[in-house]
Formats: structure tokens, sequence, C-alpha cells
């Protein structure tokens, strides 16, 4: 009979091989395996915050990004939601639109960037729309779903009852769909920040992000830069992802019984 | 842009990329997806650091790629293979944990050798999911391609549109637009009906 694991040695496991991983590309940079021109040692790295002109332009990047993420993700969001609930709840509208809709949907979001930028510039306009853009289809597609999905016994208690349509849908149909809403908005919002760097990255344009501070690097030819970029990236995508995560789940957990 | 051929040489070059790609992304899914599923060890050693891996958008690692590997042929493989083992290995671990423990019992009780035990039960119970991840993987290599492509590349339909564009030719770019999304759905379509061929035996089996 094997003994289950404890947690903290199943945990101590998993740093091994980012450790190994850290250690080989300190190791590889100070030894200089690599050219310097490829990859730096991590002292390199933080060294660039040591850099007044470097920090003011990330910490400018980051808080360009974020409202940049939070306007385009507020479009987006509304939006859906208008077109998501009018294809629910209209029969005439959902065969007008539908079919579009569902075709421009199977185009790869980041094929639209070339088509994008040449209509709004890579400036912050383009930028914002291809995010809206990016976060629109979940949530529309989610909250049709969802409230299609809405069991029919349900919607006749409604009926029953001859509550005015307003009512139905604020009784019924809303707190019935909730779960499926939530989970499509959470969707969303994973898929604005991805349109978000994705932006900053292809679009190029005169304005400051993240993904800007990153491409610049690679202008310049600065693996300090890049590796400090895709770090401050990697590490935001990962808190946004947990924050978003954490809390759709403590606004279903009336679901969990 | 058609007559001329620049989208058939182009499209070509892309295509074949995506070939090279779902190979060896699906292989490294595969393998590390069965063992990860398989073995408690593997699962204890990997496990924590890939999940993390997992949580970040391939479109994130690209600058850091280019900066490593250049932008040749070996940065295409690598970006396409990783967004493509990522769902085939999460996929196809959670399958296998996921068998019914009383399929696996059975084998035990007949006394299986392994490799009977892990074709004859484990793979084909954890076949659905990982056709789902084979799918999803897929797709994340035909749309990581169009982005490295259009990010880092001297041909392909990624790089024809973005060229395109720097032209102002936006009908070109609609045309690439549209091809994407049809190829997109083609490559998931082909996967659907080779999916269904094998799981034939699936319908209403659950």
């Amino acid at each position: 009979m094997r003994v289950p694991r404890s947690g903290i040695n199943v945990r101590w496991q998993g740093t091994i091989l980012p450790l190994l991983l850290f250690g080989f590309w300190w190791l590889s940079a100070q030894y200089k395996w690599i050219s310097p021109t490829v990859l730096v040692s991590p002292v390199h790295v933080l060294a660039v915050l040591g850099d007044p002109t470097m920090r003011d332009a990330l910490v400018g990047g980051i808080a360009a990004s974020a409202i940049r993420l939070g306007e385009g993700a507020s479009l987006g969001i509304a939006v859906g939601i208008l077109v998501g609930f009018t294809l629910a709840l209209s029969g005439s509208a959902d065969r007008l639109f539908g079919p579009s809709l569902n075709a421009v949907r199977q185009i790869a979001m980041f094929a639209w960037i070339p088509l994008l930028t040449a209509w709004f510039g890579g400036g912050d306009l383009g930028k914002v729309l291809f995010i809206a853009f990016g976060s629109f289809f979940p949530i529309a597609m989610g909250i049709c779903e969802g409230v299609k999905a809405v069991p029919p016994q349900l919607k006749e208690v409604g009926r029953v009852y001859c509550l005015s349509p307003w009512l139905q849908f604020r009784m019924i149909i809303l707190p019935a769909a909730t779960p499926a809403i939530i989970t499509s908005l959470q969707l969303s919002l994973l898929l604005a920040w991805v349109s978000t760097i994705g932006a900053e990255y292809l679009m190029g344009g005169m304005t400051q992000g993240v993904g800007t501070f990153v491409m610049m690097g690679q202008d310049q030819v600065r693996p300090d830069i890049i590796l400090l970029g895709v770090t401050v990236i990697a590490i935001s995508g990962f808190v946004f992802n947990k924050l978003v995560r954490s809390t759709s789940r403590y606004l279903l957990r009336w679901r969990q019984i | 842009m058609v007559a001329d051929g620049d989208i058939g040489a182009n499209l070509g070059t892309s295509l074949f990329r995506v070939a090279k790609g779902f190979i060896v992304g699906s292989a490294v899914g595969l393998g590390l997806g069965i063992s990860m599923g398989l073995s408690q060890t593997v699962e204890g050693w990997l496990g924590p650091f890939f999940r993390i891996i997992t949580q970040i958008p391939t479109l994130v690692w690209i600058p850091l790629l280019m900066q490593l590997l250049g932008i040749d042929e070996g940065l295409k493989l690598v970006v396409m293979a990783k967004a493509c083992a990522i769902p085939i290995t999460m996929t196809t671990s959670d399958g296998i944990k996921d068998i019914p423990k009383k399929y696996i019992e059975v084998g035990q009780v007949l006394s299986l050798p392994r490799h009977i035990l892990l074709t004859r039960i484990i793979l084909p119970g954890a076949l659905p999911s990982i056709f789902n991840g084979l799918r999803q993987g897929l797709a994340h290599v035909w749309i990581s391609l169009v982005i490295v492509e259009m990010m880092a590349s001297t041909n392909g339909i990624g790089y024809l549109m973005s060229w395109a564009r720097t032209l102002f030719q936006l009908d070109d770019v609609i045309v690439c637009m549209v091809l994407v999304g049809a190829i997109g759905f083609a490559l998931d379509f082909s996967l659907r009906r080779v999916e269904a061929r094998f799981l034939r035996w699936h319908e209403g089996a659950t």
C-alpha cells in the first residue's frame, strides 16, 4: 500500500524544474555560453530598473496598458452584453445577425489586426477597438447560449404566474443564465488581456504600454529590456488570471451547495 | 494576387509549417500528457511548473523566443509546438486521470501486462479527451503561426497579410483574412471527421 504523499512534498518537487531552468539561465549568461546580445543574466535584467528613463517607461507602460485594457474591455463587454441579450431574446435578430456573427468569429482574432490598423491607425483608437473586439465575442456568444439554455420549465413557471416580460426576464431568465454569463465574462476579460498585449506587440504606433516596452527592447537589441518586459507581462498575466478566476468563483459560490 | 501565385506559394509555406508544428507539438503533448497522467512522480515534478506556463499565452513569449532563436523556421516551430502541446498535454493527462477506476481494476484482475493495459484500456478510455486536445492544439497551431508570421517572417500567409497592409492593399488583406478563417475552419472540420471515425464505437457508450 502506498502512503499518500503530503502536500508539502509535492510542492517541493514542483519547484525543482523552474529553479534548474533559472540556474541554467543565470549560469549560461554568467559564463557567456550564449552571446550577451541574445541573453543576459538576471542581475542585468534587474539593473534596467536602476535606469530612471527605463523605469518610467515601464511603470508608465504598465499604467497605459491597464487603462487601455479597461477601456477596451468595458466597451467590448458592454456591446457584447447588449448584442448577446438581443440575439437571445429576439428570434428575428438571431436569424438576421446570428449567422454573420458566427462567420466573423471563424476568423482568428489576430487576423483582424492589419485591417484594424489600416482603418483606425496604430494609435490608441485602433488598439482599444481591437481589445473591445476581442472581448466582445465570448460574452455575446456566452449570453446568447446561456439564455437559450434556460430550461423551458422555468419559463413556464413565469407564464403561469402571468409575469410581465420584464419580470420574467428579471426573476427567471437572468438568474438562470447567470452562471453562463459569469463564465463568459471571465473568458472575455482573459481575452481582453491577451488582446492588449497582442495589440501592443503587433500594432506599433507611438503609444506607451508594457508590450510597447518589449518591442522597444527588440528595436534597440536590448535583451535585458525584452526579458524584463516579458517577465513583467507574464507575472501580470498570471495575477490577472488568478484575480479573474477567483472573483468568478466567488460570484458563483452560491451554486456549489 | 491570386493570379500571380503569391497566395498559393505563401499558403503552401504556411500549411507546411502547420503540418510540422502539429506533428511535433502533438508528439510532445501526447508524450507529456500520457506520462503525467500515468505517473504521479512525473506529475509531481512537472505538473506545477507546467500549469504556470499554461496560464501565460503563447503570444507573450514570442519576443523572448525571437531573442533566443532568431526569426527562422526554428522560432515558428517552437512557437507552434508550444501552442499545440499545452492543450494536448492538459486534456490527455486529465483524460487518463478521469478513467473510472473500475476499468483499470478489470485489467488488473485479468492480470494484463502493462502495455496491453495501456493500449486496450487507458488510451481508448482517454481518447475522447485526447481528441478534444488535438482539436484545440491544431486551432492554436494555426492562430499562433499567423501571429508569428505577422511578427517575424518573410513569407507565409501572416506575412502576406501585414505586407499587403503596409502597401495599403486592403482588398488583399481581406482576402487573407477570409483565407485564415476558412483554413482554420477546414483544419478543425477535417480533424472532426477523423475523430468521428475513430470514436464511432463511443457513440452513446457514455
